[in-house]
């Protein structure tokens, strides 16, 4: 077979993004998946955003990524979370229609001249002194590659359960990778089991959708991408909420041994903000009710997603439970929920570019490092996807740092604290969350993407022309003056403190001041809605920005404080054994890194330190 | 940068005549030491009596006492010898013991390795700066009680009750559209009893770092009305030139003068005349504002010729005539003195320590905090009080900023942030040998 630079192995969502990226940095690269068709899946519920999320969507469609121009291309309901809130965590999600995903990524992907898409299944990666250098298939051939991406979600050593059923596999109807799960293992990496579940899918046409309550898409409509508009959108659909009750409780404490999870049978960890139902009703015995989201799972789709029920019961236990919930009292399962339980990656053992430390030019992204969701993963295959081709080109690598992005705090995370459950992105884990807002996401990342030339110049000049706006626009508030009149009428208006001789720009600090409020009172015409709320949070943010920025000078005093290569951590005189072990593991490159590790004492790092400074004494001595 | 696996000796005790000094020799291993003085066993907490050669014709006889690392001040192996209290023994003492392989220790490395072995945090490495420069009862009670981790404790109940307020922020954030407990007003309740609870700490760590630091009280007023012969009045001292000459104070002087058993450190500010060309004298201008600004008290002095005379401070401020005694009519608005007459004294040193606002238990519940914990303290209180003023369910996002920093603050005091403070500032301000 012909030779390519990067071979990535997987076609999820961290696999599409990291071909889609190697792609675009002209990279002659290969996908190789056991499915064509299940390419761009969407295995769980088909949604794509959500609180923290969505951050992580708009940056990766500021990097030039393909999930956000996708989901808008499958969106069939979008809402904005948050909407009450401030502009930091306001965040977007949609529902998908899962065939129009699919086959929009497909498009998007196939349209790659450079990528080439296999069908195949890989049983190893070929190594030779600890790099690796191609792949070989289960039939025996083998793939050259200077780099090589490894995405294999669930499927490594992936066990099915419902109730006391068990099967292997990684998905339902597919096999599990175990010939490649065996590889791995001998590779000596550090590794764990994790669990996640779905909910039992129902057919449609057997929910009684009049006792359930409606939520509409929102208008004007979001979207995820920069590039798109809500005219790209599908028609739109409704979601629904219903309820679980007493009567469900009652049916699943009845069945509670017999879940996998309960009976010992699972050992992986699930994500606490996830829980199966089973867990939910364990957990938190005082609630008599849960909220259940009934979501769509495409236009022609004749099953529906009830969000919230995820369960791996016995399937004659899902079935009452299931019927005694309201609306779903007719209701057929089409498929049963399944609790997968699958082998992980401890991400500690991975570089911020996603190389793995042990083995050279062997990238990992996705699930396989202890992620769930698929916009963390897509994430991930972005960075590796791009790393795995600035190295080729002996670029420096891109690093994406906690003050810039969602990316950032997610691979840094990874690699610094590692995880116990399955790792979900959430605003709270963003320290600079004021700063890293969805609708900011481009002009935090576009210069990044543009000199790394992940976008386009069309792009770029379009991001150019907002710059300009929104400047435009700060200059134009800054010239209003408001007249007496005007500042009386505010006051009436918001109940704004009066204030004579202050500029509309400032005005739009205080809380109690909207932008429209100020256009109608001077009588102008509002700008865009996306030039507006970038002055307006800016302004509203200001002094939190400003200590946000000066928080970061500090920081970056110590991550500035570079920690040499070729230290070895059991060196460090007086160091406790667990402190050894834990910064050997991580090694930190930087000071500002080592405080990050959870754990390490004040007087570990001071110790880290004086040896630094030890070292570094020898050797200006010597020279 | 030291060495921090080597055996370190230094004299613990004041250097000078006593009865007994104290020696002190810290080390990962100090068994070597028990053979060359032929002890066979360095038995742990157990004290000997041992004849020292310290060169050909001189044995000194010394109490031996071994702590056996890592349960010691230090965590590694301790000796302790006593010797008798002149400074020449304790540098033989030292110096045979250099030759036998130990190093003289630098200020505060035995703190510091008390430190890095995990003995201490770094509160308790600065209270026990703090109790051994102590110059009061109060302060000496106040830095114990530090170094007993008290206040390391309360830091830790606070951020605790952060991390609670924080919780109910995030998640109505974060899982919004779950159905989580929506009480905001509960919230602000909750905020603004913490924001109290926590004023009423720091007014308390204010009265300690007076205890420890004391009280920066700036006179000021028009020339010539008697602002150093105040100071000298307050300090029974001539410490500044007292003459007729109006602007005989260009300099700023600074005294201390005890009052209760708070330390006053008094600055004499030039006389303020913007008018003035001299550049001399308007560099002292500029101190004096300066000193303005950092000051915890100003006590502006006018005399019955200048009543007109009013500044605005935005610090507590006593304000006093002088030369009463040469008017009939009293000056309600100020307490009235006469200093050549020595009369208001009394009233103005109660007023000076009413105005601290120092809580009745002073010297009971107090805690040895320094200006750098008063400092973070201040900005945590200002990161609570903006949160308190956010009055909407709108502006979460903008609240749980203002704890987080809060609740990071708050941590700095427990131990700073960068590299530079964490290891520099206070190990290097310990004397030798401690």
């Amino acid at each position: 077979m012909d030779k390519f630079e990067i071979i990535i192995i997987g076609g999820g969502h961290a696999g599409v993004e990291a071909a889609f990226a190697c792609a675009r940095l002209n990279k002659k690269s290969c996908l190789i998946t056991n499915s064509l068709s299940d390419i761009g899946k969407m295995s769980c519920n088909p949604a794509i955003g959500g609180i923290g999320k969505s951050h992580l969507v708009k940056e990766i469609d500021a990097m030039g990524g393909l999930m956000g121009i996708a989901a808008d291309f499958a969106g069939i309901h979008f809402r904005v979370l948050n909407a009450s809130k401030g502009a930091a965590v306001r965040a977007t999600r949609s529902q998908s229609d899962r065939v129009l995903y699919s086959n929009k990524v497909k498009d998007i992907i196939n349209s790659e001249h450079l990528l080439t898409v296999v069908n195949c299944e890989v049983s190893e990666v070929l190594l030779s002194n600890d790099e690796a250098h191609g792949v070989k298939l289960t039939n025996g051939e083998t793939i050259h590659s200077k780099k090589v991406i490894l995405t294999a979600g669930t499927f490594l050593n992936g066990k099915l359960f419902t109730g006391e059923e068990e099967q292997e596999g990684g998905r339902i109807g597919d096999k599990p990778s175990k010939k490649l799960a065996d590889f791995l293992l001998s590779l000596d990496l550090k590794s764990g089991r994790l669990k996640t579940g779905t909910p039992p899918r129902i057919a449609a046409r057997t929910v009684n959708w009049a006792v359930t309550k409606e939520q509409p898409s929102d208008f004007p409509r979001p979207t995820m991408s920069f590039v798109t508009n809500d005219r790209v959108h599908p028609k739109q659909m409704s979601c629904y909420i219903t309820r679980t009750n007493t009567r469900t409780h009652e049916i699943i404490m009845e069945g509670i041994e017999k879940s996998p999870m309960f009976s010992g049978k699972i050992e992986g960890l699930g994500p606490r903000y996830c829980p199966s139902i089973e867990d939910k009703i364990h957990r938190f015995s005082d609630k008599d009710s849960h909220q259940i989201f009934i979501e769509p799972e495409g236009l022609t789709s004749k099953e529906i997603y009830p969000n919230g029920i995820s369960t791996s019961m016995p399937k004659q236990i899902q079935q009452r439970m299931v019927n005694s919930i309201q609306g779903f009292e007719e209701a057929v399962i089409t498929k049963y929920g399944y609790a997968v339980e699958y082998d992980f990656f401890d991400p500690r053992e991975l570089n911020h570019t996603l190389e793995t430390k042990k083995i050279k030019n062997l990238y990992f992204a996705g699930q396989i490092n202890g992620t769930t969701g698929y916009e963390e993963a897509a994430a991930q295959g972005l960075v590796a996807g791009i790393n795995a081709s600035l190295t080729i080109d002996e670029k420096q690598p891109w690093v994406p740092k906690r003050e810039e992005s969602y990316i950032g705090v997610l691979i840094d995370d990874l690699v610094t604290l590692g995880t116990k459950e399955p790792y979900r992105m959430f605003t709270s884990r963003a320290e600079h969350r004021l700063l890293l807002r969805e609708d900011n996401a481009d002009q935090r990342l576009s210069p990044i993407a543009k000199k790394l030339g992940l976008i386009n110049d069309k792009r770029w000049m379009n991001f150019n022309k907002k710059l300009e706006d929104i400047e435009k626009e700060k200059e134009r508030l800054k010239n209003f003056k408001l007249s007496p009149y005007q500042i009386n009428k505010l006051h009436k208006k918001s109940k704004a403190k009066r204030q004579t001789g202050v500029s509309a720009f400032e005005l739009l600090k205080r809380p109690e001041i909207t932008y429209e409020d100020l256009c109608e009172i001077l009588n102008i015409s509002p700008e865009k809605s996306e030039i507006a709320l970038d002055v307006t949070t800016n302004q509203k943010y200001s002094g939190y920005i400003q200590r946000q920025k000066k928080e970061i000078k500090k920081v970056k005093k110590n991550e500035n404080a570079l920690i040499p290569e070729q230290i070895d951590f059991n060196q460090i005189e007086g160091l406790s054994n667990e402190s050894k072990q834990k910064l050997s593991l991580v090694k930190p490159k930087t000071l500002a890194h080592a405080q990050r590790i959870p754990g390490l004492t004040p007087a570990a790092i001071s110790l880290l330190l004086v040896h630094i400074k030890k070292k570094s004494l020898q050797k200006d001595n010597v020279a | 940068m030291q060495n921090i696996s080597d055996t370190i000796i230094a004299c613990s005790s004041p250097l000078g005549r006593g009865a007994i000094s104290l020696v002190r020799i810290s080390g990962p291993n100090l068994t070597f030491l028990g053979q060359k003085l032929e002890v066979k066993n360095l038995i742990d907490r157990k004290a000997i009596v041992k004849e020292i050669q310290l060169n050909k014709d001189f044995k000194e006889k010394c109490v031996l006492t071994f702590f056996k690392g890592p349960n010691s001040f230090t965590g590694e192996d301790v000796l302790e010898i006593s010797c008798h209290g002149n400074p020449l023994i304790v540098e033989l003492i030292i110096d045979s013991f250099v030759d036998l392989g130990c190093r003289r220790a630098g200020p505060g490395e035995f703190s510091l390795r008390g430190f890095i072995n995990g003995k201490l945090s770094y509160l308790e490495a600065e209270a026990i700066d703090d109790l051994i420069n102590s110059e009061n009862e109060l302060q000496l009670k106040a830095s114990a009680r530090s170094l007993s981790g008290a206040f390391e404790k309360k830091i830790d109940n606070f951020i605790g009750e952060l991390l609670k307020l924080r919780i109910y922020l995030e998640s109505n954030i974060d899982f919004s559209d779950e159905e989580i407990i929506k009480d905001f007003k509960g919230f602000k309740m909750n905020l603004n009893t913490f924001a109290k609870k926590f004023n009423d700490f720091i007014e308390d760590s204010n009265a300690s770092r007076y205890l420890l630091e004391g009280v920066k009280v700036v006179i000021t007023g028009p020339p010539n009305v008697g602002k150093s012969t105040l100071m000298n009045i307050l300090c029974n001292k001539n410490a500044s030139i007292v003459s007729e000459i109006s602007g005989t104070t260009r300099d700023i002087i600074q005294r201390s003068a005890k009052i209760g058993n708070i330390n006053f450190l008094l600055h004499d500010t030039a006389g303020i005349t913007n008018t003035s060309e001299d550049p001399i004298e308007k560099e002292g201008v500029f101190l004096a504002q300066e000193l303005l600004t950092n000051c915890d008290l100003v006590i502006e002095v006018v005399d019955v010729f200048s009543r007109e005379y009013s500044g605005d401070y935005d610090k507590p401020v006593i304000r006093l005539e002088n030369k009463s005694d040469l008017s009939n009519n009293l000056n309600k608005e100020r307490i009235n003195a006469s200093f050549l007459k020595n009369t208001g004294i009394e009233e103005l040193k109660l007023e000076m320590l009413e105005k601290l606002n120092l809580p009745r238990s002073l010297g009971q519940n107090t805690f040895s905090a320094r200006s750098r914990h008063t400092k973070l303290l201040k900005m945590v209180k200002e990161e609570l009080s903006e949160a308190s003023n956010l009055d909407s369910e709108n502006s979460l996002e903008l609240i749980a900023e203002n704890l987080r920093c809060a609740s990071n603050l708050l941590g700095e005091i427990k131990s700073p942030y960068t590299s530079d403070e964490l290891l520099g500032e206070i190990f290097s301000s310990f004397c030798i040998g401690k």
